[in-house]
């Protein structure tokens, strides 16, 4: 029953990873651009993230100091991956203590999760969508463009969970011993790029993994490529 | 069947985010009663095994999703933000904690239940129905003492670290099961295993209402008044005629009349003390009127009635309990119900404390019951004293 139970983690699992294969993002458009030539201005709130480590029975806790670093490298990330490809972008310079940032991320963390549980093929999925791509944050997201003056506004969201000693010690056994995989850390989350004028999700791409370390800098950029991958330009 | 480590997990995890908030008041059998033989016994700060600066010990992690939470509560519509009931609830918060006065912020929440709430960050949640069901300041002073005590033992803390040895065992057991060829044995294991969890929290919350009687008798509080709450609380849900469904396994309480029972116990050891009603009246009276009215519209009118009556016990001539009574009962409109209401709404008009609201529904019960010239004058009456009413042209319509 036990190691059922464990092999049918591993299965989900593997399910789950290969699933994030086929497809994992959803746009309305491949091209941003408003009337006439200019460029949109995109606007790149902080990273949400919080960080977890497992213990041996796998029960996760919070690990500020791992939380703080991610979010410290995924903001480099993103600064160093739009200076790259020189758009026009602007940073938003709020805190992770401003309450009227931390209700637009909590607002997009919810939609954001709806998103990433009935939008892709699965049990969950609702069949009212019929297929289509059609989220909003509402309009009151416009409020964010008002100093501003951005036309879209770029959030990330990740959660991310690692095996602590005890938790690597039991999956080493449960793979020598019983020669099953039991779960581990994973690494999930969406980035979203929303329209400021309708608060319609315009672009939006999930990340399902067991794989990533957002508490090195250099990993952390990898995470934040994928999840920007296919953001129309 | 599907007991697997799985299923725990999730579920000790809600409750770990349950614990975080640890709840309501408790009784005293609990593992910490100790004996009354001395009189420095009666210090809830000299129980056996105490921790101090329990706040200090929590890790980071919990802190920043406590702080978070906190953080929420401020921007939050729900949060009460009347200063004169604020400063009071404080105040008495403030000389219960004593030495760890600085530790605890206390809010008062909009929400009309019978509940509070302790976070091991510091952030006290006061529920406005808790506020609506006390008459004294020694009752609210039980609850709130309770509450401090899952603070100074770090309740939270210990309970989320147990839910984690609890999984890390069952995790052990699996493996040990599985190595013997009997995985099944992990499923009467398991069993065991969310059981002892959830007694262990019940041991916490009956450590709890140790620390909150010990408390009000320290502070010259009447700890009888403890036991009138759960007595209270019985008595409501009789009134509801809700039977209490009881799954003695995930409890995460003490049964009722168990902490009842305790508390009264208890109460005959301390002394006695005073009740402070005045002061209690004083300190919320501005919330009353909202209290009263959302508990109206929660629809559970024999509640209602059951706490108008309390209320009404300490002060017959009270406006505010006499409305809220007859509003009750004109909405529940069972047999004899609205001569009950028109009786009681009369009565609460001829009160200055009475809300102008009272004139209206003792203008629609009094027209229920034929009594049109009254009616007429209840309205008038009704739209004198608030001439901006949403509902006035509805109301002069009726006329």
């Amino acid at each position: 029953m036990v190691v059922s139970a464990l092999r049918l983690g591993f299965v989900l699992t593997l399910a789950a990873l290969l699933a994030g294969c086929v497809q994992n993002h959803h746009k309305l458009t491949e091209n941003l651009a408003r009337a006439g030539d200019k460029p949109p201005a995109i606007l790149v709130l902080p990273v949400d993230t919080e960080l977890s480590e497992l213990s041996f029975g796998g029960a996760p806790s919070i690990r500020q100091d791992w939380t703080v670093a991610a979010r410290e490298n995924m903001n480099q990330a993103l600064y160093a991956s739009f200076a790259e490809k020189s758009a026009n972008v602007t940073f938003h310079n709020g805190d992770v203590d401003d309450e009227d940032l931390a209700k637009i991320l909590r607002l997009h963390a919810a939609v954001g999760r709806s998103i990433q549980v009935h939008q892709y093929e699965g049990p969950q999925k609702l069949p009212t969508k019929q297929g289509k791509f059609e989220w909003s944050l509402g309009p009151s997201i416009s409020r964010l463009s008002e100093r501003t003056q951005a036309d879209y506004v770029l959030f990330v969201y990740v959660r991310d969970s690692y095996s602590g000693p005890g938790r690597v010690a039991a999956q080493f056994i449960a793979a020598a011993v019983f020669g099953v995989a039991i779960q581990g850390g994973v690494q999930q989350g969406f980035a979203s790029l929303v329209d400021l004028r309708t608060g319609e999700f315009v672009w939006y791409n999930r990340l399902l993994r067991g794989a990533g370390d957002l508490r090195t800098a250099e990993l952390a950029k990898e995470t934040i490529a994928t999840l920007l991958e296919g953001m129309p330009k | 069947m599907n007991l697997s480590r799985r299923t725990f997990l999730s579920g000790s995890c809600a409750l770990c985010s349950a614990g975080l908030f640890a709840c309501t008041p408790t009784d005293g059998s609990g593992p910490v009663t100790g004996g009354m033989g001395q009189a420095s016994d009666l210090s809830a700060r000299n129980m056996p095994g105490l921790r101090t600066g329990a706040s200090a010990e929590i890790d980071d992690g919990l802190r920043a999703t406590m702080d978070k939470a906190e953080a929420r509560l401020r921007a939050s519509r729900f949060l009460v933000r009347e200063t004169k009931a604020n400063a009071y609830v404080r105040g008495v918060v403030r000389s219960l904690a004593g030495d760890y006065a600085n530790d605890i912020r206390t809010y008062i929440v909009r929400a009309p239940i019978f509940n509070a709430s302790q976070a091991p960050n510091g952030m006290m949640q006061v529920y406005s129905g808790l506020l609506l069901r006390c008459t004294n300041e020694a009752q609210m002073a039980a609850v709130l003492g309770h509450e401090l005590g899952h603070y100074l033992r770090a309740h939270s803390r210990i309970a989320s670290e147990n839910a984690r040895q609890i999984t890390d065992f069952q995790q052990m057991l699996a493996f040990l099961f599985a190595g013997l060829g009997m995985p099944q044995l992990n499923q009467t294991t398991d069993f065991f295993l969310v059981a002892s969890f959830f007694a262990y929290g019940r041991d916490q919350e009956r450590e709890a209402d140790e620390i909150g009687i010990r408390l009000l008798a320290e502070h010259g509080l009447s700890p009888i008044e403890a036991a009138r709450n759960w007595e209270n609380v019985i008595a409501e849900e009789a009134a509801a005629s809700v039977k209490g469904y009881r799954d003695v396994l995930r409890s995460t309480h003490p049964d009722q009349p168990e902490r009842a029972a305790t508390l009264r116990r208890r109460a005959g050891e301390l002394p006695a003390g005073r009740t402070r009603a005045d002061d209690y009246r004083e300190g919320i009276s501005a919330l009353r009127e909202m209290m009263f009215e959302d508990q109206i519209r929660t629809g559970m009118h024999a509640v209602t009635i059951l706490i108008a009556d309390r209320w009404l016990s300490e002060d017959s001539a009270d406006g505010l309990p006499l409305y809220a009574k007859g509003e009750a009962l004109r909405l529940r409109a069972g047999d004899g119900d609205d001569a009950k209401s028109a009786e009681a709404l009369a009565a609460a008009v001829a009160d200055r404390r009475a809300p102008s609201a009272a004139w209206r529904s003792l203008g629609m019960v009094q027209r229920k019951l034929g009594r049109e010239s009254e009616t007429r004058e209840s309205f008038r009456e009704y739209l004198r004293l608030t001439p901006n009413a949403p509902d006035r042209e509805f109301i002069r319509r009726s006329l």
